[in-house]
């Protein structure tokens, strides 16, 4: 099957997964408030009985971010403790949370109930842990030592550069060369979920290598696929970024109407992380077919 | 200034007749009995031959020189600046100050530097004009503290014969550099060269005090008297030269595939030049009648209580040196030049030189953003952002210390904020009245995306206070450069803590009384070396105020400005309880008897408290009040005023309204305040505004969740 039919069979599987997104976006609105919560209580604190406050409605006022930074210079290692904790627990709710949608998205037509849900998050909690826990040395190879060869071989292109547009190219191709290694890493280890998820096979290793060989055989078409999803979450941030710049501001109502364009956003990137899965999926039961008829 | 150009021109011949002349000055002693008067008042003429051998990345010169003791001492001794010996080795004062400060990398412009890489400048021979070899005197001189026992960027030469008041010395130096690779300011990369600070130059001789000639160091510029200058400039055929001054011969030698470009310039205290082969140049003309129209010149002669006619300005020609993938910026140059010569000429003076150079340097050649006089640096990128002010600021910037270092020559190794911090403050009233708020120049991979960060805009005065508020506590701002506790804490201090502290200046004497300090400062001092005691003497007697204690606590003290509005609430009175005497018995008011009587009262009263807290350790001066607004409910309005010097003041009132809010320092004169947040206090919250950006903070941190999530 074409790229492009896997890809709006993909499609039509997320679109009827509505529930399943609204799950995931409720979920990191919970848990963002979390995090959030302290800051936006400072920023009360500081700014709520200042005139200053009047000013921030409509304009990003430099004054008042000064203010906010001299107020709370000191607690920045504290800041940053506390923000880099609550990405670990992220990630690891994030581990969690994939065991259902993929569960969810393996489920021939069904759309799976909260329990159900659930179910699939424990399923393959431990698994997904396994995997996250061998993905952190993989990142650290590819992205730290590969991507930093890239960087060093790019900066010694243009060493002897006489303008600066290769300068400029370099740098693109290094954000290129960043962009690229993250999509296939992440492209291969949601391989291996899916192969975890629906295979039930328990060994991560094993079913690392056996996506590794079976993905790695049509590497391009999974990647022409990867880059399909990629270009639909482009288009979606695209055209939150068009609307957000002409979206007024300045009034208490507008400000509520920004703030349910940008959840409308977040949502759109659950369904977009969704249709990544949906489009593997569709993938990997098109590379398993020819594998069972064997 | 045109005597001396028509006989610079009448000169030309003979100078192209020699390959490298000699200079026309001969004494059979060196030194020149003449008084003072006839150097001009100025204590410097140069002629300097300067051939440059790209191969071997040498400059070979000839400099004759004639100092002129303007002073009442007897001068021993010359002393001079060797700046491109801070170049030569890790051990100059220069590496060492970079080394503490970890630049390594940067400081080349993010290129390698390779064994022979290093720049430095030699004297071969420094003899006074036909007489004595002044070379076995020679001396490596460590003024300054900490000591850099291995520097060698300032030395001196013994005179044979001490030099009377009014006596000049000749000197015939011949020296030989080395050109660096793109360090700060000077240096080549590929076939482009920036040439500043390359010649071997007195430092200043101050009467009673000696010479002026501080080492280079990291976090400092410069300081010269002014001269006259003509330099001959020998470069490869094919390199497009900008220099200081104006070019006034050229000469092409064929056989030796060489050009000799002549530039001179009168009155001027430094000489830079550049060299290209791929400089595209480009000459506009600034047209005062075209720039500047009669309501503008009547509104700020009105101003500065200056007749019309002293404000009017020169016609000036606009060269630009610019980099072929920079062209399409050419027009954009002109512009920003054009609203700094129109400003900066209304505001402090006319720009007095008939030619401004404009040079967008070589790529990697370290030298943008720097002040020459008569030519600068600005610095582009291929990819600039239309919506920013940038390059615009660089350009206005660098341009303006043509008038703030440049004609006010002020001491930058010593008080660097007298030219960096006066030119910040004039650079962003300049932008503001020609370009208005700029957008961040947001970029990834050097692509900008101003199509979503064009809304947040910003002007020059909030960066500025954002930096003076974190360096207020780091040092003060008068401070030598090389004294600084970081180069961080030099540049925010002596940039933008100094405009910030300039700014609250203005707003405290007004801004047509400021025009006048400034216009008043810049035309007493223009060819002269004004200090920080200068300046102050200036802002007293134009404002007939006494600034001093402002100058007191924002530059010279480290101390933080922030007064606060710490409560500001409202209660209503009550009925009171209790037991009193009335008529001569004793009766008590009973809770419910209070009530009552409360619920009777139709006009409700408030007590009413404020209370103002002085939260950082600076403070105005005698005769200062700070305002206090306080506004209630009804629409009713007092103002009070503080002297400021207490920790506190309370101001309770009784009266129909509760309060809305309480605001000290209402019109922001004191813009160096540490929070301008706290100056006012509200009754009510006001959500809304703190609500958009801890919204906008969720969706901040709801996104790099994702994006962290959909990585594993």
């Amino acid at each position: 099957m074409s790229n492009l039919k896997l890809f709006s069979k993909a499609l039509g599987t997320t679109a009827r997964q509505g529930r399943l997104a609204l799950r995931l976006w409720a979920i990191n609105l919970l848990f963002s408030l979390l995090v959030a919560a302290p800051f936006a209580v400072a920023i009360q604190g500081q700014a709520s009985h200042s005139l200053a406050a009047d000013s921030l409605l409509s304009r990003m006022d430099v004054d008042w971010m000064t203010d906010l930074g001299t107020r709370f210079q000191g607690a920045a290692p504290l800041v940053m403790g506390l923000l880099l904790a609550a990405l670990l627990l992220y990630l690891l709710l994030a581990v969690f949370l994939n065991g259902g949608v993929i569960g969810g998205l393996l489920r021939p037509g069904a759309r799976p109930t909260l329990a159900e849900f659930f179910h699939d998050c424990g399923l393959h909690f431990w698994r997904f842990l396994r995997l996250f826990l061998l993905s952190i040395p993989v990142y650290l190879l590819f992205v730290g030592l590969l991507h930093g060869l890239v960087a060093r071989l790019l900066r010694a292109l243009t060493r002897q550069a006489a303008t600066e547009w290769p300068v400029v190219a370099a740098s693109v191709l290094r954000l290129l060369a960043l962009l690229l290694l993250l999509g296939i890493i992440s492209m291969f280890l949601d391989y291996i979920k899916i192969g975890l998820a629906a295979g039930k096979r328990r060994g991560v290793l094993k079913e690392t290598g056996r996506m590794l060989k079976l993905v790695g055989r049509r590497f391009l078409k999974a990647w022409g696929l990867h880059l399909l999803a990629g270009l639909a979450f482009v288009a979606l941030t695209l055209l939150y970024l068009e609307v957000a710049r002409v979206l007024p501001k300045g009034t208490p109502p507008l400000l509520l109407a920004v703030f349910l364009w940008q959840q409308f956003y977040v949502l759109g990137r659950q369904f977009s992380k969704m249709l990544f899965f949906a489009s593997e999926i569709e993938l990997y039961k098109e590379l398993q077919e020819p594998a069972q008829t064997t | 200034m045109k005597k001396s150009l028509i006989a610079t021109l009448l000169l030309l011949p003979l100078l192209a007749l020699a390959q490298v002349p000699e200079p026309a000055r001969a004494a059979a002693t060196g030194v020149n009995a003449a008084p003072a008067a006839a150097s001009g008042g100025m204590p410097l003429h140069y002629e300097i031959w300067v051939t440059l051998d790209p191969e071997q990345k040498m400059l070979h010169g000839r400099e004759a020189v004639r100092w002129t003791n303007t002073s009442r001492d007897t001068v021993p001794d010359i002393w001079f600046h060797l700046y491109w010996n801070a170049f030569k080795n890790e051990e100059s004062a220069f590496m060492r100050e970079a080394r503490q400060e970890d630049f390594g990398a940067d400081m080349h412009g993010d290129t390698d530097v390779k064994d022979g890489d290093w720049g430095w400048i030699d004297i071969d021979a420094i003899r006074l004009n036909g007489g004595a070899d002044l070379k076995p005197t020679m001396e490596f001189m460590l003024p300054d503290r900490p000591l850099h026992p291995r520097d060698q960027t300032v030395m001196r030469v013994r005179l044979p014969k001490p030099l009377a008041p009014g006596e000049s010395a000749d000197l015939q130096i011949a020296f030989r550099a080395r050109i660096p690779r793109t360090v700060r300011r000077s240096g080549y990369y590929h076939d482009g060269y920036f040439i500043g600070q390359w010649f071997p130059k007195p430092g200043v001789y101050q009467e009673g005090r000696g010479w002026n000639c501080h080492q280079y160091h990291l976090n400092s510029e410069f300081f010269a008297d002014f001269a006259d200058f003509k330099v001959h400039i020998t470069v490869p055929e094919p390199f497009v030269v900008g220099a200081a001054g104006r070019e006034i011969a050229t000469r092409r030698d064929g056989k030796a595939g060489t050009a000799t470009h002549t530039f001179a310039q009168e009155r001027i205290h430094d000489f830079a030049w550049t060299a290209d082969p791929d400089y595209v140049r480009l000459e506009r003309d600034f047209v005062a009648a075209r720039e500047v129209s009669e309501a503008e010149y009547r509104e700020v002669a009105g101003a500065l209580r200056l007749p019309v006619d002293q404000v009017r300005l020169p016609d000036v020609r606009m060269v630009l040196l610019i980099n072929p993938e920079h062209r399409a910026q050419a027009e954009r140059h002109f512009k920003a030049l054009r609203a700094a010569l129109k400003y900066y000429g209304l505001w402090y003076g006319p720009y007095p030189y008939a030619q401004v150079t404009m040079v967008d340097p070589p790529f990697r050649s370290g030298a943008g953003g720097m002040e020459y006089q008569t030519l600068f640096t600005a610095g582009t990128r291929v990819l600039a952002t239309p919506q920013a002010n940038d390059p615009e600021m660089v350009i206005i910037h660098e341009f303006g210390h043509g008038y703030w270092y440049g004609l006010a020559a002020s001491n930058e190794f010593e008080e660097a904020w007298l030219d960096e911090g006066i030119n910040t403050y004039s650079t962003g009233k300049v932008l503001a009245k020609a370009y208005g708020a700029g957008s961040v120049p947001l970029n990834v991979a050097g692509i900008p995306l101003t199509r979503y960060t064009g809304p947040f805009k910003y002007s020059d005065l909030e960066m500025d206070r954002m930096a003076a508020v974190f360096a207020a506590r780091l040092d003060p701002v008068q401070t030598a450069s090389w004294r600084f506790s970081s180069s961080m804490s030099y540049a925010m201090n002596v940039y933008m803590r100094a405009a910030t502290n300039l700014r609250t200046l203005e707003n405290l004497i007004g801004k047509e009384a400021m025009l006048r300090v400034m216009r008043t400062f810049h035309t007493r001092f223009r060819f002269r070396h004004p200090t920080t005691r200068d300046f102050i003497a200036v802002a007293n007697e134009v404002s007939g105020r006494d600034l001093t204690w402002l100058f007191d606590e924002l530059f010279l003290s480290a101390r933080e400005w922030d007064y606060g509005v710490t409560r500001a609430g409202s209660a209503e009175i009550r009925a009171p309880r209790g037991v009193f005497e009335r008529q001569g018995k004793r009766s008590e008011v009973t809770g419910k008897a209070a009530r009552e009587q409360d619920r009777k009262t139709k006009a409700k009263r408030y007590a009413t408290r404020v209370r103002v807290e002085r939260l950082g350790e600076a403070r105005p001066g005698p005769g200062v009040r700070l305002k206090v607004l306080v506004v209630f409910a009804n629409g009713a309005r007092k103002v009070e005023e503080w002297d400021g010097q207490g920790r506190w003041i309370d101001f309770v009132y009784e009266g129909p309204s509760r309060i809305r809010y309480a605001q000290v320092d209402p019109d922001a004169v004191f813009l160096v305040d540490r929070d301008l947040s706290n100056n006012s206090c509200t009754a009510e919250a006001r959500s809304a505004g703190p609500l958009r950006w801890s919204a906008r903070l969720l969706f901040w941190v709801q996104n790099l969740l994702q994006f962290a999530g959909s990585l594993i």
